[in-house]
C-alpha cells in the first residue's frame, strides 16, 4: 500500500445463530498486523517500476520495526506465479514469520460447512542468500514474511 | 530487484487497518450484539466468540453505525434505560431496537483492543 490506501468493505466474520466463520478477509488483516505503527522504508525498484508494484499482478508493503522487517506481498493473478527479489540493508539473520493465504480456486471461500477452506498456512516459497530474499508467490495469494537483519543486538 | 534501504519516510498508522460495522443484515444484531440474556456466550451482550476472533487482528478503530444507515441514525436513541427503536429504512425496513448503542460499542472496543489511541 505504498502511497495509496486501499479500502474495502468485506465481512471479516459470518455468524448464524451460535456458529461463527472466519473469512479470508480476516486472515488478510492478520497478515498485515505486523505493519501496525511500523516505519515505512524507502524502497527502489527497477527503472520503470511502479512503486509498490511487482509486474502486472504483484503488490507489496514493506515496513520496519528496529532490526525487523516485514514484507507483505499479494499476487492477484488468476493463474500465474509472481516472483520477486528483495535486497535488505544488511544480511538476513532469521525468518521469524512466513505465512500465506491461498485460494485453490478463484472463488474459494469459507462457509459454515467448510469454515477452513481458506486459511493461513506456513509459506515455504522463499530463499535467503545473504541480504537477498527471493520469493515465488502462487496465484490468488497473500503472503507475509517477517525477518531480522544484521548482527544480533 | 526491490532494494529496501535503511532510510524510512513515515510511520504506517495502524488506524489505516481499521474496521467498519454497519447495521446491515446480521452485521450488528446477532453478529456482534446478542443481548445479555442470550444463550450465546457473551459479555455485556456482545458475543464472546466474535471478540475472540477479532483479537488477533488488533482492531485499532471501528467505524459505526454506517454507511447509509448513519444518515438516519441518532445516538440519542440508543442511550439510557428507554431505547428508541427506529426503522432501518436503508437495509430492509427492519426495526432496529437501538439496543446496541454508543456505550455498549465502547465497551466492546475496550475488551477487544489491547491498545487504545
Amino acid at each position: 500500500m505504498n502511497g495509496n490506501v486501499g479500502s474495502g468493505t468485506v465481512a471479516e466474520l459470518l455468524t448464524d445463530g451460535a456458529d461463527l466463520v472466519r473469512t479470508p478477509t480476516l486472515h488478510v488483516f492478520d497478515l498485515y498486523t505486523d505493519h501496525d505503527d511500523a516505519d515505512a522504508p524507502v524502497t527502489h525498484g527497477e527503472p520503470g517500476d511502479t512503486p509498490g508494484r511487482i509486474g502486472l499482478h504483484g503488490d507489496y508493503t514493506v515496513s520496519r520495526k528496529g532490526d525487523g522487517f516485514t514484507m507483505s506481498v499479494t499476487n492477484s493473478s488468476v493463474e500465474q506465479d509472481v516472483t520477486a527479489s528483495f535486497e535488505l540493508p544488511e544480511a538476513i539473520r532469521e525468518i521469524t514469520r512466513a505465512q500465506y493465504q491461498h485460494g485453490e480456486t478463484l472463488d474459494a471461500h469459507n462457509t459454515f460447512r467448510r469454515p477452513d477452506a481458506v486459511r493461513l498456512a506456513d509459506f515455504a516459497g522463499y530463499r535467503v542468500d545473504g541480504a537477498r530474499l527471493e520469493v515465488t508467490l502462487p496465484p490468488r495469494s497473500v503472503t507475509t514474511l517477517r525477518l531480522t537483519c544484521g548482527e544480533a543486538r | 530487484m526491490i532494494r529496501i534501504t535503511g532510510e524510512t519516510t513515515h510511520q504506517i498508522d495502524r488506524r489505516v487497518y481499521g474496521q467498519f460495522a454497519e447495521h446491515l443484515g446480521r452485521g450488528v444484531y446477532e453478529g456482534i450484539w446478542v443481548g445479555r440474556e442470550s444463550p450465546i456466550p457473551n459479555k455485556n451482550g456482545i458475543r464472546s466468540d466474535v471478540v475472540a476472533a477479532l483479537r488477533p487482528i488488533r482492531v485499532p478503530l471501528v467505524r459505526r453505525p454506517g454507511g447509509c444507515f448513519a444518515d438516519d441514525y441518532h445516538w440519542l436513541g440508543g442511550v439510557g434505560p428507554e431505547r428508541r427503536p427506529m426503522v432501518n429504512v436503508n437495509w430492509g425496513g427492519t426495526i432496529d431496537p437501538n439496543e446496541f448503542a454508543p456505550t455498549s460499542s465502547s465497551s466492546s472496543c475496550t475488551s477487544s483492543t489491547p491498545r487504545r489511541t
